[in-house]
């Protein structure tokens, strides 16, 4: 992990040069993403790995802009990885349902383009308790390569709270970000919490129903 | 037999299917690296193979590398392969099967199967991502398909000494491939240039301009590394008072090291516009340029 580590430093300092261009955020809304709106940040920027840039955040819908983002990316998936066959993992292991489609931007090449994902989630829609949901993005493709990550898939992570059930609220970031890596690290693969600084600290706050809680912190998993 | 006299044959194509693409196909075939500067280091003598009956199979060569070996330090390292797949005629439909190859552990290629049915014929749907071409996708009929296949290795895919090479065909929800082969011949190869890096610089432009008159932004685009495919440089105006004059877009189909070229405007209304100039190509492009310029 010594030069993934390394890795995590070039890109944070890429990162910090990215952060120059951050958009300021607008707080407002009460029902978010489920009325057909984004949640704000101000820590919305670009992130740049090799010739590859993605958003450090995924959208709402295909507008890129800080007012209209839904959650942060938060794990890594890289070396030998490919959105169906991550996606598959994690059906079988915890989490066989889907849910909404939302939108990440991101470049290999020909230019800044949407993906969207809809995930894997442990239960449809909760009345009662919680179910940590994970949306899987690269290209049009599937997988993203570069010589430092190899094939790589990016994800946001949260919970769905009480979906559909009284009071229901979406968030915790960090807390499903460790949720998932802890599972890939039960079924035997190789993982790191907080692995790199993906320039998308959200401190606890409400916004609506979308509860922020990220330290801003990715985590890696190598798909071997 | 030529590739497209062998797709002649399937009687799919006389139903009017056009993507036939799948009889030896040639990921890398615009431009081979064995002939641009590339020299094997490792050369497989042998076939490798894995055949599977569902999950992950593997199998493994060994070979060394120079004491100085480091990707980007010595030289830049590929994967420069020939593979060989024996596809199962009754795939589940939908389901998936991949195939990668790694060096010491750090996958190099990854090449995607997916069943399908074409005009009520099996056909297998492949797909892969490099960094010579960016990406590949075919569709293949019958029970075999060959590819040939280039890429940089991972950073941590070279090092000193010993190294090994794996090929793995994980067969996931079914089986797509039975076998493939690495056929012998394959490689792990050196050369001088590294991946495309595209950067482009804009210069000789007026910062200020009189309403009516035609200018022009000279740019150069460079290239650092392998050439770079499929590359575009275009350029955006911030309002409607200003415009391109001639072509806003430049195409090549492979730029190799440096493009240099002009692109012309003008301001039909007064105000402060941005002009922004961007080169991308298959493989990444570069930061665009953006130029500040006021009409008075």
């Amino acid at each position: 992990m010594g030069l993934l580590r390394s890795r995590a430093r070039l890109l944070a300092l890429v990162g910090a040069g990215a952060l120059i261009g951050v958009t300021a955020g607008l707080v407002g809304g009460h029902e978010l993403s489920h009325l057909g709106q984004g949640a704000s940040t101000t820590q919305l920027t670009w992130l740049y790995i090799g010739e590859d840039r993605f958003r450090n955040y995924d959208f709402n819908s295909q507008l890129d802009s800080a007012t209209n983002v839904d959650w942060p990316i938060t794990i890594l998936f890289w070396n030998n990885a490919e959105v169906d066959k991550v996606k598959d993992f994690y059906r079988w292991a915890c989490c066989p349902y889907p849910g909404g489609a939302k939108y990440a931007y991101l470049n290999e090449g020909f230019g800044d383009v949407w993906d969207s994902d809809a995930g894997q989630k442990g239960h449809w829609c909760p009345v009662f308790g919680e179910t940590p949901h994970m949306r899987f993005y690269a290209d049009s493709d599937d997988t993203l390569y570069n010589i430092y990550w190899g094939y790589y898939v990016l994800a946001s992570t949260h919970y769905d709270v009480r979906e559909c059930g009284f009071g229901k609220w979406h968030g915790d970031s960090e807390r499903a970000e460790e949720y998932f890596v802890d599972v890939a690290l039960f079924f035997g693969y190789a993982a790191q919490h907080d692995w790199a600084y993906f320039w998308n600290y959200e401190p606890y706050r409400e916004e609506g129903n979308h509860f922020w809680d990220n330290n801003g912190w990715a985590s890696a998993v190598n798909i071997p | 037999m030529a590739c497209w006299l062998r797709a002649l044959a399937w009687p799919a194509l006389m139903l009017g299917v056009l993507t036939i693409v799948g009889c030896a196909g040639e990921l890398n075939s615009q431009r081979s690296p064995s002939s641009s500067g590339f020299t094997p280091v490792f050369v497989l003598a042998e076939p490798l193979s894995v055949a599977g009956l569902g999950g992950a199979v593997s199998n493994s060569v060994r070979y060394d590398l120079p004491s100085s070996a480091r990707q980007g330090g010595d030289g830049w390292y590929i994967l420069d392969v020939k593979l060989t797949f024996a596809i199962h005629p009754e795939a589940p439909l939908g389901a998936v099967n991949y195939v990668s190859v790694s060096t010491n552990g750090r996958a190099a290629a990854q090449i995607k199967f997916v069943s399908d049915r074409i005009a009520g014929y099996p056909a297998v749907r492949w797909s892969t991502a490099e960094l010579f071409t960016g990406s590949s996708n075919g569709i293949a009929f019958g029970t075999s398909l060959t590819l040939s296949f280039s890429n940089y290795l991972q950073i941590e895919g070279v090092r000193p000494g010993e190294n090994v090479l794996t090929l793995k065909l994980e067969q996931l929800q079914g089986i797509v491939v039975r076998s493939v082969t690495l056929e012998p011949g394959s490689s792990v190869s050196k050369g001088r240039l590294g991946p495309p890096r595209l950067t482009i610089h804009a210069n000789g432009y007026p910062r200020r301009v009189k309403v009516g008159q035609v200018f022009t932004v000279q740019y150069r685009v460079t290239n650092e590394g392998y050439p770079a495919r499929d590359v575009g440089v275009t350029s955006t105006t911030s309002g409607i008072g200003l415009l391109a004059v001639g072509p806003a877009s430049r195409f090549h189909g492979w730029l190799p090291s440096e493009d240099r070229g002009r692109m012309t405007f003008v301001a039909i209304a007064p105000g402060d516009y941005v002009v922004n100039i961007r080169a991308k190509g298959a493989t990444g492009g570069a930061p665009q340029q953006r130029l500040e310029i006021r009409a008075r």
